[in-house]
């Protein structure tokens, strides 16, 4: 009995860490999982007096795992909140206006958020469902995965050149007539994607040191410099005027059931092929995902990406499982701390099972809270000290970069957000600062 | 100027910067007969353990070969080696009486690339270039001839070289001649009856039996 309760008390535990990262703009759960892992052993000291109640070391690092598993989750359904209330365009500035922004600016802030976490929840429910059918496919006795592997460099240029070539931004500074400004606009997005895999190449070779000891990964500066700060530092720059919200519930009937019920499906299947593929992250699976999808309107867009990022999230466990390779910042700081057996028969292994419980409860008190926390958001968040968080929150990074990778991680966090604010100020998909890690892997493929 | 221009020359600025300084903290990799060119400076040589002692004062010194040249190493530090092992060591170039060494601050700059026990060759890579390994651990592939209680011979498929080798094992193992095994012992010199031999004779040496192909 004593471990069931424990195993739900670090699931709700890492729900609510999960709210705070989550809450925080500009923090991706990647990081929040080497932060933990990084504090992996105090938090073992801390709970040491189990011991006593029979409760092996091995599993203490179990509801670890448990924790860092449930915090991701939700994260990923939290982390709509900023994103929807924080960082607006302002309306004659902004080169384009995500989904959830533009919901905010009619003073449906709510809605936005409601859809993601419907997005997000849809995404569990189909995922738990597509665990056998997964596991069979990729694993044995179908071994997809060991064929995708062979044909892995062709994948990852396919990939590279559909995220350059869906580019639909134009940028009109060298040329305003015909299509020079979508040329210009894809030519600007190869620069972007390249430039970002140079700087993967380079940082790779600089050494990084803990000024306190702690384990350095070189990725934390580069990525929070790439997709964090410079979010943050041009939402410092507007001043949106967002209109009174009104708390609403979206509007379901059968014809917008069955397109999110589509949503969801093309998001979670994009979602697995980002846990399984190296070197590329929700972002890129939401291209995949909006171009299987085909043409859709905002607020199915939500919902496709909610369920993008949580079924990564998910399949990043099981896919550990089967392929026995981390795919996410989660699922690394797992394998570091507990044994990973091959599941390779029908019955899945037992520390699957743990973290299962911890996906599903997670998941589902995630999405109460969600909607609890974006009612509270939408009705106070004319009172909330915006600017000030966001300068907390990159004062956060900055000292974490430091304690994590000392000067040399700062240096590293600048030049990532120099690159990071090109596709922000011109206008182009981040995502093509993924080429950080897709042109280090196509290299090492070649 | 506009924060899009900034931002696209510093970022490139940013990324040389870098580049310079991962260059300046790289050592090169040289070979063991190039270090008088780098008094001085920090280098990372390569090689196969010949020797090493720890001196009273818990310094370890090891003596690395690469193809024909052998350097001394000076470690503040202990790392745990066995003869035979290949080595990565960082360090600066010193003169040290009329020799050349490599001194390390850090024992974590002593890296094994490989224990002995999995660099196995057969028994003609041996025979070409003996003194290569001489006084080393080897792991040496062949078949079995011609036992007998205290040695056997080692020998190639064409049965072009021969090895005697001497067994000292507490372990039962049944060997029987053609049998394919891999023999891990010490290669030495047997000056009196002048002929080289395999030496199976500590705890960490073995013969293991291989698949037939």
């Amino acid at each position: 009995m004593l471990p069931l309760l424990l195993v739900i008390l670090f699931c709700v535990l890492g729900v609510l860490t999960g709210i705070a990262t989550g809450l925080l703009p500009g923090l991706h759960v990647n990081n929040i999982a080497l932060i933990l892992l990084s504090l992996s052993g105090a938090i073992i000291a801390t709970f040491s007096f189990l011991f006593e109640y029979g409760i092996s070391e091995e599993f203490i690092l179990v509801l670890i795992c448990i924790y860092i598993i449930s915090t991701s989750i939700s994260h990923t359904f939290h982390d709509v909140i900023p994103s929807t209330f924080l960082g607006a365009p302002d309306g004659d500035m902004a080169l384009s206006v995500l989904p959830a922004h533009s919901l905010l600016l009619e003073g449906k802030g709510y809605e936005a958020v409601a859809l993601s976490a419907m997005g997000s929840y849809g995404a569990i429910l189909f995922c738990f469902l597509l665990i056998l059918p997964i596991r069979f496919i990729i694993g044995s006795p179908l071994f997809f995965y060991e064929s995708l592997r062979e044909i892995m460099l062709f994948v990852l240029i396919a990939i590279s050149i559909l995220m350059i070539g869906t580019e639909k931004s134009k940028i009109d500074d060298f040329g305003k007539k015909g299509i020079a400004p979508s040329i210009v606009g894809m030519l600007f997005a190869t620069f972007v994607f390249f430039l970002s895999g140079i700087f993967g190449i380079v940082i790779f070779e600089v050494p990084v040191d803990s000024p306190i000891g702690l384990s350095s990964p070189v990725l934390f500066p580069a990525l929070a410099g790439l997709f964090g700060t410079p979010t943050l530092l041009t939402s410092l720059m507007t001043k949106p005027v967002i209109p009174k919200q009104i708390i609403k519930p979206p509007v379901l009937n059968r014809k917008t059931k069955n397109s999110s019920t589509l949503s969801v499906m093309t998001g979670s299947l994009g979602g697995i092929l980002v846990s399984i593929i190296p070197g590329i992250t929700s972002a890129t699976g939401t291209i995949l995902a909006m171009n299987a999808r085909g043409e859709s309107s905002k607020r199915q867009t939500i919902i496709t990406l909610s369920a993008v990022n949580t079924a990564c999230a998910f399949f990043v466990v099981v896919v550990m499982f089967v392929i026995l390779r981390s795919r996410s910042g989660a699922t690394l700081a797992a394998m570091e701390l507990m044994s990973v057996a091959e599941w390779t028969t029908l019955l899945m292994p037992a520390n699957l099972a743990y973290l299962l419980i911890a996906l599903l409860l997670g998941g589902t008190l995630s999405y109460f809270l969600t909607l609890k926390v974006g009612k509270i958001f939408a009705r106070r968040f004319a009172n909330v000290p915006y600017a000030l968080i966001v300068k907390l929150t990159i004062a956060l990074i900055v000292i974490l970069v430091f304690l994590f990778t000392g000067i040399i991680g700062i240096l590293i966090l600048v030049v990532a957000t120099l690159i990071g604010l090109l596709p922000v100020e011109w206008g182009v998909r981040r995502s093509h600062c993924m080429g950080i890690l897709l042109i280090p892997i196509i290299l090492y493929f070649l | 100027m506009k924060l899009k221009y900034f931002s696209l020359l510093f970022s490139i600025i940013g990324i040389l910067v870098l580049y310079f300084l991962s260059r300046l903290s790289q050592t090169p990799i040289i070979a063991i007969h190039e270090m008088p060119d780098y008094a001085g400076k920090q280098v990372t040589i390569e090689g196969v353990v010949t020797d090493y002692q720890v001196t009273k004062h818990g310094s370890q010194i090891i003596t690395i070969k690469d193809n024909n040249a052998t350097a001394t190493v000076f470690v503040e530090g202990f790392t745990a080696l066995e003869y035979g092992d290949k080595i990565q060591a960082t360090g600066e170039v010193q003169k040290y009486k009329d020799d050349w060494e490599l001194v390390i601050n850090d024992n974590r700059l002593v890296k094994i690339l490989e224990k002995w026990q999995n660099i196995s060759f057969p028994l003609w890579q041996l025979a070409e270039n003996p003194t290569k390994y001489l006084e080393l651990n080897v792991n040496v592939t062949g078949y079995i001839e011609s036992t007998s209680n205290a040695y056997f011979y080692l020998v190639d498929i064409e049965k072009k070289h021969s090895l005697i080798v001497f067994y000292k094992l507490s372990k039962n193992i049944t060997i029987y001649p053609g049998q394919k095994v891999s023999a891990s012992g010490k290669f030495t010199f047997d000056e009196e009856n002048f002929r080289y031999q395999l030496e199976i004779c500590e705890e960490k040496h073995s013969i293991t039996p291989l698949k037939q192909e």
